[in-house]
This record gives structure tokens, sequence and C-alpha cells, in this order.
């Protein structure tokens, strides 16, 4: 009895050596290696200076006015990107919770942004967003509007950019907020329809309370993607005008692929991976997304 | 009957076609200089052997991959050549390279990046095997054929570690019919080109000039080439102390900016070659005002341009108190690993890429160009009757300027290139004056290179 209890242990183990496997060469090693890297000087224009400075390329990174820019850039180009996504995603999920004609097919035109090559969309955008070639700038001397620099401008780049980004996400929003009306139980609504609330009120008292574990979810699926976005930035202004569009991801890449200094953006990505778990658990303690879902 | 008079004509056009087709083809590939089977070596030596080629996709690399096969039966050996667009072959071959075991055998080695390779180690000196008599046919080779010019970034200490294969010269695209229009002639000096240029800007029709300026695009290059025509230096050649709050730099970087301002076309900041030479071709600007030689198969390919036939070649003209070295004459190369296993057959390949028979029929289909005696072939002035100018200008940069070129080759060029890149798009914008701004440059620069 006892040795078929273990035999099918052995079993078990088997059977998860393939996950244990991957998560320890794609998930475990790199983010070790990448630890080691970054106490390192590890720098590919000097091969053979490599040897241990403690925490310098830390030190090095909080001292670097660079890095707090492209902090600074992160932070405008999320908050706005996810505030807007929000609000997008609020509305039109809101009318995608009632049933009209065509809805199924609308909701499936919706993913096509999202499933869209990024780096080829942001090609089409770029010379959309092209001030003497772009169909943009056209349209709106067409009908007798200013257009704008768009990705040329210094102070342009960034909203420009979040217009991309919500083109491409406000539909996953969309997505899982109206499925989320979908999974409401229907009796607080009969409920108030009998003690007579208005719309606004049953949006303002039932919806969105029921529905606040879910928008957290979105946010924070949101915000570290945001967080992380490179492939429409990188090939839309590659960091530019100047360094006005320089995420902290964009900074990262260009210290390790164009400066090639492995362990300087390796400590960059150790503050980042920090930065990302404090701003996530924030959000997850604020919305009470712990203690509705996880409970 | 009529069916019958209607079939021999189309029978005749046919033959007649045909022989047209023979008879460009023959044209073309009519053995101006002799092919491999003339060379006093023997192919076969590394018969069963494989060679992996990494290189940066470009024209001369799509032309070599189809003709590889050749090769391939020449010698026996096995080449399997993977290019990858230019920023994604710098970060795989620096990747390959450092490992320390790296799977490429030979790989395109550009001009800017040749010294960090070399202090890396990463590179096989050459010239052992150019001079050994079983591997190459010297008199049949004729390396001495290339412009001096071309090798000096590949000579390292003394060392040859590269062969040049594809060219980036700098020189002007201009469009006559409308300096003629304007009555205009091509200007003497930057300061006239910077006037006609102003004259010429007509939005929303056309720009009077464009240039590129996007970050990550290459824009250092076309840039340097100014600074270089006003005296200034990006380094000191000597002492490789950055010079780049100089005046002449200051001048250079001045005139650059001054012709986007005041001529270029909108949105000129994120201008990479692509969106400069589309606007060109397209019509959209009079003056393409310093950039590589190879454009002009596509500007005078009327399937892809509106200006074929209507555009001039010249070399930037001098700044007024320059040093009259305007042009940025470097190339590509290829390389090859220090650790590779299949050297003999990794030299028998580069041998071949770069011999005269194949490098002429490259040429000719490419316009990459390396020869002096390409430059010169009577095929080369067959194939391109119209543009005498583009030649003249092209060998000019190759031959008169290429030794006087100064580029940073440091091995911290990555870095450094970024630097100006991103200061260039910041003065553009007048975030910052251009001399704070390139003594701004200066800092980082030093900084970079850990210099005080």
């Amino acid at each position: 009895m006892i040795k078929k209890i273990s035999q099918r242990h052995k079993i078990v183990y088997y059977l998860l050596l393939p996950s244990i496997i991957t998560l320890i060469l794609f998930t475990l090693f790199p983010f070790f290696y990448n630890l080691w890297a970054s106490v390192q000087n590890y720098d590919l224009i000097y091969p053979n200076q490599k040897h241990f400075i403690g925490l310098s390329n830390f030190i090095k990174a909080l001292t670097n006015q660079e890095f707090w820019n492209s902090l600074k850039t992160t932070f405008y180009f999320s908050g706005l990107g996810i505030i807007l996504q929000l609000l997008i995603g609020l509305g039109v999920g809101l009318l995608f919770g009632r049933e009209f004609k065509g809805k199924n097919i609308l909701r499936t035109l919706l993913i096509l942004p999202m499933v869209a090559m990024p780096v080829a969309t942001a090609y089409i955008w770029r010379i959309m967003f092209s001030p003497s070639l772009g169909i943009i700038n056209y349209v709106f001397q067409k009908i007798g509007l200013q257009g704008s620099e768009w990705i040329a401008g210094y102070n342009s780049v960034i909203p420009s950019l979040v217009i991309v980004d919500t083109w491409q996400w406000s539909p996953f929003m969309i997505l899982i907020i109206s499925s989320g009306l979908m999974s409401l139980p229907k009796e607080p609504y009969e409920a108030a329809k009998i003690e007579g609330a208005t719309g606004f009120q049953t949006l303002k008292n039932i919806t969105l309370p029921l529905l606040k574990p879910i928008i957290s979810i979105a946010f924070v699926f949101r915000l570290i993607d945001s967080f992380r976005t490179f492939d429409i930035i990188y090939s839309l202004t590659g960091g530019g005008p100047g360094h006005a569009s320089e995420t902290l991801n964009i900074n990262i890449y260009l210290n390790a692929f164009r400066n090639l200094d492995i362990g300087y953006s390796g400590s960059l990505v150790i503050i980042f991976l920090f930065l990302i778990n404090i701003v996530t658990l924030f959000v997850i303690r604020r919305t009470g997304f712990e203690e509705s879902i996880l409970k | 009957m009529k069916g019958a008079e209607s079939m021999k004509k189309s029978f005749l056009t046919v033959i007649l076609s045909l022989s047209f087709v023979v008879f460009f083809s023959l044209s073309v590939f009519s053995a101006e200089f002799p092919g491999p089977d003339a060379a006093k070596i023997d192919w076969n030596q590394s018969n069963g052997q494989s060679i992996r080629v990494m290189a940066c996709s470009r024209d001369a690399i799509t032309y070599l991959k189809n003709i590889v096969p050749e090769f391939e039966k020449l010698t026996g050996i096995k080449v399997a050549i993977d290019d990858y667009p230019e920023a994604e072959f710098f970060r795989k071959i620096i990747i390959d390279l450092s490992s320390g075991n790296p799977v490429s055998d030979v790989f395109m080695l550009s001009h800017a990046y040749s010294t960090m390779y070399e202090a890396g180690g990463w590179l096989e000196p050459l010239e052992p095997y150019l001079e050994n008599s079983s591997l190459t046919d010297k008199a049949w080779y004729d390396f001495e054929d290339y412009p001096a010019g071309s090798l000096s970034a590949v000579v390292i200490n003394g060392k040859l570690y590269g062969i040049p294969i594809a060219p980036d010269n700098q020189i002007v695209f201009y469009r006559k019919d409308l300096f003629e229009e304007a009555g205009l002639l091509y200007p003497n000096n930057m300061d006239e080109l910077y006037d006609d240029a102003v004259k010429l800007n007509n939005p929303p029709n056309h720009a009077g000039v464009v240039l590129r300026l996007a970050r990550g695009a290459g824009t250092h290059w076309p840039w340097n080439g100014y600074i270089q025509n006003y005296g200034g230096s990006w380094l000191n050649t000597e002492t490789k102390r950055p010079e780049l709050d100089s005046p002449q730099v200051i001048a250079g970087t001045e005139m650059y900016l001054k012709l986007l301002k005041d001529a270029g076309p909108a949105g000129a900041v994120n201008y990479s070659w692509y969106e400069a030479s589309s606007d060109f071709a397209q019509g959209k600007a009079a003056i393409f005002a310093g950039d590589a030689n190879i454009f002009m198969s596509s500007f005078e390919d009327p399937s892809r341009s509106q200006v074929a036939g209507k555009v001039a070649y010249a070399l930037l003209p001098p700044a007024p108190d320059g040093n009259n070295a305007p042009a940025a004459g470097t190339a590509w190369h290829w390389g090859m690993s220090s650790v590779s296993k299949s050297k003999e057959a990794g030299w028998l390949f580069i041998q071949w890429a770069t011999s005269k028979d194949i490098a002429l029929r490259l040429g000719i289909d490419t316009t990459e160009i390396m020869r002096n005696s390409i430059w010169q072939s009577e095929t080369l002035k067959n194939k391109y009757p119209t543009v005498p100018d583009w030649i003249e200008a092209s060998s000019a940069t190759m031959n008169q300027f290429s030794g006087l070129y100064r580029f940073p080759r440091v091995k911290e060029f990555g870095p450094l290139a970024d630097i100006v890149e991103a200061l260039l798009q910041e003065m553009f914008l007048g975030q910052i004056s251009v001399a704070d701004g390139m003594a701004k440059a200066q800092a980082q620069t030093l900084e970079v290179m850990k210099m005080e």
C-alpha cells in the first residue's frame, strides 16, 4: 500500500518536471543571471574588465538624471494612457452590457488592434503621423483645423504615443469590463428597480462597486503592460525627439544594446521590477482587489 | 490567313525579344574580368565543409544570396547566409561574437565597430590568408585595386581585419529641373547651398532639402560629413579626445540644422534615410543634401521614383573655411571570427565574393561598388549611361576623400552616436542652443570615454 503511493508520487514529480524545467530555464535562470550581472562591471565595450562592483550600478542609476527623466516619462505615458483607456473601456463596456444588433461582430472587430502586429501598426501610425505626408494632418487641414507635429514635437510626442496605445489597448478594457458586467448578479438590479432608482444611481451605487474588482484586475494588467511598452515607442520614435519619449524600458534597451552596458542595464531591470511590484501592490491594496477576489 | 500572319508576327516578336535578352545578358555578364576559374588555386581544398555567414540586409547581400550556389558548386563548401535589418544585425552579431563561441564564421563588419570587435579579440587577421599562395591567387585577386581609404577602418595596429564589400559614400542628390527653373547653378560652397535650399523650399509641393535627423537611424553619419567639411572632427584623430565643442564642429552642426529648420520638411526630426529618400523619390524635395550614393538606383528607377532622369549627383560643396574633405567615404567589410573552425573555407568565400568578376556583376546590379577597377569599368558605364555625374561623385568620395575621413573608430562608438543623435534633435527643436548642445555632447562623450 505504502509502496503504491510513493510510486504514484514519483509519477507526479515526473509529470511536473517539464514545467519546472521551463520555469528554471526561462524565468529563474535569467532572473538570477540578471541579478548577478547587475552587481558586475559587465560592459561589452570592455569585455576583459568584468568584475564585482557591489551596488555601484544602482548608485549610478539613482544619481543619473537620465534615469529620473525616463522614470517621469514612463509615469506620464502610462498614467495618461491608462486613465484614457479606463474611461473608454468603462463607457463602451457599459454599452456592451446591453443587448443590441451586431454586438458579436462588433466585439470581434474590437479585438483586431490587439492582435495586429505592434511593429507593423507602429509603422503605419508613423506614416499617418507624418506632418507632411500623413493622413491625420491632411484631414485636419481639410476640416480647417491646425495640424500638430505629433511624434515630431517635443511636447506632443507622449500624447501621440498614448493615442496609439489607447487605440491598441482600449479594447482590452472594454472586453474585460463588458464580460465583468455579464457576470454580475441580477438581484440588486431588480431591487433597485423596485425601489425606483434612476439609471445614474444604479450605475453609481450598484454597477461600479460590483465592478470594482474587475476594473482593478484590468487596471493592474494594463499597468504592468503599459510600463513595459516597448514596440510602439521604439518603432515610432526610438526614444526621441531628444529623450522626450525615452521611457524606462527604452532606456534599459538603449543601455543594454546600444551602450552595451549589460551590468548597468541589469541594475535598471531590477529597479524596474521592484517599481512595478510596489505600484501593483499599492493598486491592489487600494482597490480592495485582494479582499474581493483572493478571499 | 490573318491569323497565320499575326502568328508569324508574334513569333518574330518572341525571337526578337529573346535575342535581345540573350544579347543584353551577354553584354552584362561579358567577362571584363576573368572569373574564379582563372584563379590559380584549388577551389576544392575545403570540399565538404560548411560555413555560416551573418550579414546586414542590403542589396549586395540579396544579390550574393542568389548567386552563392555558384560558389557551393565551385568549392563544395556549404554556405548559409543569414541577414537581418541593420539594428537587429548589430545586436545579434555582438551577442554572437561576445559569447566566445560564435555560430558565425564570416560576418559583415561595419567600419564603425571594427575597433571594438578587434579589442574584444573577435577578429581574425586576414593578411596570412591573403599572402598564402595556396589559398589566394594574388595576381588574379588584385587586392591593390581597393582604394586605400576603404581599408582605413579595418587596418588596426598594422593588421588587416576586413575586406571591403559595400560602400557608404556620402554624395548630394539634387533636382536639375528645379535648379534650372529657378535659374540656379549647383552651389560653390555651403552658404550658397543654404541659399539655394531656402529659395527652392516650396511647401507643400516640395521641401528645399531633406536629411536624416531621426534618433537611432544613423543620423551621425551624414552629420559627420558636415562637421568634417567644416574642418571639424568628432574625435581627435591622434589622441582620440572628443572635439565636439570646437568652432568647426559647431559651424558644421549649425549648417546641418539650419538647412533643415529653414528649408526642411515638416516633421524633419523623425526623418531616417527611409523618409528622406522616399520624399526625394516622390518629388517632395529639391535637394537630398548628403546621403549614401547607392540611392541612385532607386531614384533612377521609374517604377519606384517620380524623379527618374531629373536627378543630378554631386559632392557636398566645400565649407567657407573648411578643409574641403566633405564626403564620408566608409565601407562595410567581410570579417572572420577568430575562433571559427572553418577559416580556410571562410576565406575562400570572402575571396570569391569580393573577386573582380563577382564584384562587377554585383556592382552593376546593385550599384554597391568598392573596387577602383569597377568604377572605371566600361560595363558599368554602359549600364548607367545617363548618370556619369553619379559615377564621378561616388568614385571621387571613395578615392579623394576616404583617406581624410575622420570617424570615431573607438570601441565606445555606439553610445557616442546616440549622444550626438539625441542632442541633434534637441538642438533642432530649440530645447538647447547649438553651442550649449555641443558642449553637452562633449561632456557626455568625455564621460563615456572615461576621460577628464
